[in-house]
């Protein structure tokens, strides 16, 4: 049961297509292991998952895709509403629009 | 933009830096890539986000408030804000190069807020440091993290990154993480010590004298953990991370005195999560792009700048201090960061040469003793060769490029003889996270199939990655405006 | 520390791709083999290179045998070589964008197409198939050619190196020669701090450190370099079709020649070279400022010149993250030919540097210095890259 008490902004971002609650400072990665992802990427030869490890952006593993920026690190990034973030199934590439 | 004196990384050390010398009328700035000034060792959480409560899949708010009042409350952060400082943050610095006449440096910048360009006439670099990572087999699935990445959760977010922990490592820092884990509820099922410190240690006791407040704050620990009945064994270590796409459990093995597995005395554990703690490594990603001579040090952490008495680098106008010179801790960061101060604002000519060398005289007690204490750290819990022999040859080295140990030692087998040898053979370093996660573990490598496994000169000769601006990936529209036009 | 002493037949100095190609070529053949370099190996410009296998960028007037020849040699190399070097075919598209270019482009075809090399004229309009990511509005045209290729720059060299190391070559990295040893009126070795190596013939494949070394021997070798700047991005899964470089290299390429005064660099420029790795890695260059200075570091002005270059022709990288940039001495010579071949009154001593495209020509310049070694003579005609050839006052 999912119970917020909070006097700090909240608001949506959306997580791979559904709507998900966050909070004015919280990191991306704090939100996706809220919203039970633990599984942020897959790694682009093997397809292996990864998902935090060193937490504090040196690494380079925690990276998901937000609002349309590829292989952005989720552990140092701060949500904000509207937020779209994917996590990634295949190794994804930043386009222009 | 032009300033007297940039400072890189508002840690303790930087911090104490920008304080020194703004108080000795230096025109400085104070610069760091997170949203708040503290660094890693000084955290802060954002205001109210300790006040989230909510059950989730895999983490959980912490339930000590305590606990939040007692990381917020530094004094030196508290003196940082009651200063004239100035401080930008969200700024990444990602290179740094001679300024164009001569005077001084120019560093690149990017961020929201931030001037693609800074002058500085003196830099201190304060950068600060990451956990060293110890491979084995599954140490790339989900759940295993470092034990800096839970504090960064614990300190940062108020969240506990996971339900039941396994924590594996040598020194202090995994102690704290584990303490803090446990008094936030989190279900911390081992906290496993690989060094087994035996009598010849005692030698370094007199190092623990005038360490009254670290003395305190481990009893601290001791008892939270004590009380929780954690359990705490010495001498052992995970050897294997088990799951399906994620952790689900954890192979622990009893150690010998150089590390290696006794493998029948062997455990599994059902755990979710697996922190690792085997120490930090300096963060010269910056240092070496700028060009300062660096040595290794494995008693400090890896390659560090050479530095004289007072700090500087080997380049002009350019000092180093806290842990991204070598490990030391936070006491020792801000030692270093009122030297360079002090230092610089000779330099600057807003000392006067009496009034600096006084004033640096007083901080050499303090100095020598945080030293001694440091060095006690470095000799009783540097990762033992043994640890290092954990990894197969299926185990992932360089993580972002995927590359294994059997592919390095292929290339070492093809007549590599160092880093960057091994790096254009097989791609190591050439990822992400240019070779920071790899790069050390990469001279090993090559040390051990020389048959000089933990060998500091054999590491040594093998020399690191280069280190290249952009020192951080970024578009290509960013490096665009690099040069203010 | 003792001194250590060595003997072999033949002596490579510069373990770029001509040295490693040399050297492997020289073992292979039987002969008694060490490889230099001051740095780690693979090293300096071919390090920094892309990879290229360029063709209709040749010099034209002497050139273009060895080049044509050289490419030939790639469509077999792997299966003489019994290893991947990453080789696939890539076209060429060289963009023109002011009217003097376009004349310096159809000036070069009628020479290009009588060697067989078939490039052609397009129109911006028509660009548009051959590279969809080029915006068309940057340039007026572009001189097309459909057989180039590429390698992976490192498994180039690794291949040479291996075969080299099958026939007991000696490799000897982060060992700089500092003084030769002369017998007789003959270079019989080098000396490289406490070592000294002995050999019966020393060949120089050095690049922008020939003229260091030309000095130490008494020579002054006209061979000056550019310091090149180039960007490695993240992969990409947008598909560059051809490598893109610049007709403004026939224009700018000795540009900063006569300007460089000691120890200054001037401000950099960006001249567009744009190539992409077989696994999608965008490599984006090249800034290049003319300097006296050998020291390879890479400058926020270089980086920001190539950076808004690729962006005013290739808009849609603009969100690509960069991961790395580097720099390189690159050699060049004021007639855009090599230094190939014996040096005149000082046997013993043959160059083997400043090539205008290294790569097409590197495994037929290997074979060509091994003939010459082992039977004094060449069946490619060395004459035009002759060492002691006087070259054009500026």
């Amino acid at each position: 049961m999912q119970k917020m008490q909070t006097s700090v902004p909240a608001f949506i971002v959306h997580v791979d297509g559904r709507p998900v609650a966050a909070h004015a400072g919280e990191t991306v990665a704090a939100v996706l292991l809220a919203a039970g992802i633990r599984i942020f990427r897959r790694t682009a030869q093997r397809g292996e998952p990864r998902g935090v490890f060193c937490g504090i952006g040196v690494c380079y593993e925690c990276l998901v895709t937000v609002d349309g920026a590829a292989n952005t690190r989720a552990c140092v990034t701060v949500v904000a509403p509207g937020m779209v973030i994917e996590t990634g199934q295949a190794e994804r590439h930043n386009h222009a629009r | 933009m032009r300033v007297e004196l940039a400072v890189v990384g508002a840690g303790p050390a930087g911090i104490a830096a920008a304080l020194t010398a703004t108080a000795a009328g230096v025109e400085a700035i104070l610069l760091d890539s997170q949203p708040r000034p503290g660094g890693q060792y000084f955290r802060t959480a954002p205001p109210g986000v300790a006040e989230n409560v909510r059950s989730d899949d895999f983490s959980r708010p912490m339930r000590d408030r305590a606990t939040e009042v007692a990381t917020t409350n530094r004094p030196l952060l508290r003196q940082l804000t009651a200063s004239t400082v100035q401080v930008m943050t969200d700024v990444l610095v990602w290179g740094a190069f001679p300024a164009d006449d001569g005077q001084g440096w120019e560093l690149a910048l990017h961020g929201p807020h931030a001037p693609a360009r800074l002058t500085a006439r003196a830099l201190i670099l304060a950068t600060g440091a990451y956990d060293r990572p110890i491979p084995f087999p599954g140490w790339t699935l989900p759940g295993v993290m470092t034990a800096g990445g839970a504090q960064a959760f614990i300190k940062g977010q108020r969240r506990v990154p996971g339900r039941r922990f396994l924590l594996s490592g040598a020194g202090p820092l995994q102690i704290a993480v584990a303490a803090g884990l446990v008094q936030a509820g989190a279900e911390v099922v081992a906290l496993l010590e690989a060094s087994r410190p035996g009598l010849r240690d005692l030698c370094h006791a007199p190092a623990l004298w005038g360490q009254w407040g670290r003395l305190a704050e481990a009893v601290g620990y001791a008892r939270t953990l004590l009380a929780a009945r954690a359990p705490f064994r010495l001498g052992w270590a995970v050897t294997e991370a088990r799951g399906n796409e994620q952790v689900e459990e954890a192979v622990i093995c009893r150690l010998d005195r150089d590390g290696r597995s006794i493998t029948r005395r062997t455990e599994t554990l059902a755990v979710d999560t697996i922190i690792i703690g085997y120490g930090l490594i300096p963060s010269t990603a910056l240092s070496r792009q700028l060009g300062c001579a660096h040595e290794y040090r494995p008693d400090r952490g890896g390659y560090v700048p050479r530095r004289d008495a007072e700090l500087r680098t080997s380049l002009r106008g350019v000092f180093a201090v806290g842990d991204g010179a070598g490990i030391g801790g936070a006491e020792l960061a801000q030692i270093e960061g009122r030297i360079a101060g002090l230092a610089a604002a000779r330099d600057l000519g807003r000392l006067s040469d009496g009034a600096a060398q006084a004033a640096l005289r007083r901080e050499q007690p303090d100095l020598a003793r945080q030293r001694r204490f440091a060095a006690m750290l470095g000799a009783l819990f540097t990762p033992l060769p043994g640890l290092y022999a954990l990894a197969d040859d299926a185990t992932i080295i360089c993580r972002c490029e995927e590359i294994t140990l059997g592919d390095i030692r292929r290339a070492v087998a093809e007549g590599a003889t160092d880093a960057n040898e091994v790096k254009g053979l097989t791609r190591a370093g050439m990822g992400n996270c240019q070779g920071r996660v790899c790069g050390e573990l990469v001279s090993r490598i090559i040390a051990a199939e020389a048959g000089r496994a933990g060998e500091a000169v054999a590491i040594a000769a093998a020399g690191c990655f280069t280190a290249r601006p952009p020192i951080h990936p970024l578009p290509l529209a960013a490096l665009a405006q690099a040069d203010g036009l | 520390m003792a001194s250590a002493a060595h003997t072999c037949d033949a002596l490579v100095v510069g373990a770029g791709y001509i040295g490693c190609a040399v050297a492997a070529a020289l073992a292979a053949a039987g002969v008694r083999t060490a490889l230099l370099d001051r740095g780690p190996i693979p090293s300096g410009a071919s390090r920094a290179n892309y990879g290229n296998v360029q063709v209709q960028d040749a010099e034209l007037a002497h050139s273009l045998p060895m080049v044509t020849a050289g490419y030939r040699r790639f469509a077999t190399l792997e299966a003489e070589l019994g290893c991947s070097v990453g080789y696939r075919r890539v076209g060429s598209l060289l963009l023109i964008e002011t009217a003097a270019q376009q004349q310096i482009m159809a000036a070069r075809l009628p020479t290009l197409h009588a060697a067989g090399i078939v490039a052609e004229l397009v129109p911006a309009e028509h660009l548009a198939e051959l590279e969809p990511l080029l915006d068309r509005r940057a340039v007026l045209g572009a001189c097309y050619h459909a057989d180039e290729g590429q390698v992976s720059p490192f498994q180039f060299m690794a291949a040479f190196l291996r075969v080299g190391r099958r026939h007991g070559l000696a490799v000897h990295p982060h060992t700089e020669v500092t003084g030769f040893d002369i017998a007789g009126g003959r270079l019989v070795g080098v000396r490289a701090s406490a070592e000294r190596f002995s050999a019966g013939v020393t060949i120089l494949t050095t690049g922008a450190w020939t003229p260091r070394l030309g000095r130490l021997l008494g020579r002054d070798w006209a061979i000056p370099h550019v310091h090149g700047q180039a960007l490695v991005t993240e992969r990409s899964d947008l598909r560059l079709n051809n490598h893109l470089s610049s007709a403004a290299f026939f224009e700018a390429m000795h540009a900063g020649e006569g300007d460089a005064s000691a120890g200054e660099t001037r401000p950099a420029s960006a001249v567009l070279a744009v190539a992409q790795t077989a696994d999608g890695h965008f490599l984006l260059g090249e800034a290049g400022a003319s300097t006296e200075d050998l020291g390879a570091h890479a400058t926020g002005q270089g980086q920001a010149a190539v950076a808004r270059e690729v962006m005013r022709v290739l808009p849609v990288l603009a969100r690509l993250r960069v991961l790395r940039g580097w720099a390189a001495p690159v050699a060049f010579t004021a007639d855009s030919l090599p230094f190939l071949g014996p040096v005149r009154d000082l046997p013993g001593l043959i160059l083997a540097t400043a090539f205008k495209s290294t790569v097409v020509v590197t495994p037929l310049v290997g074979d060509a210095v091994a003939q010459w070694v082992c039977t004094g003579r060449t069946d490619l005609d060395l004459t035009p890259f002759s060492p002691d050839r006087k070259m054009a006052v500026e």
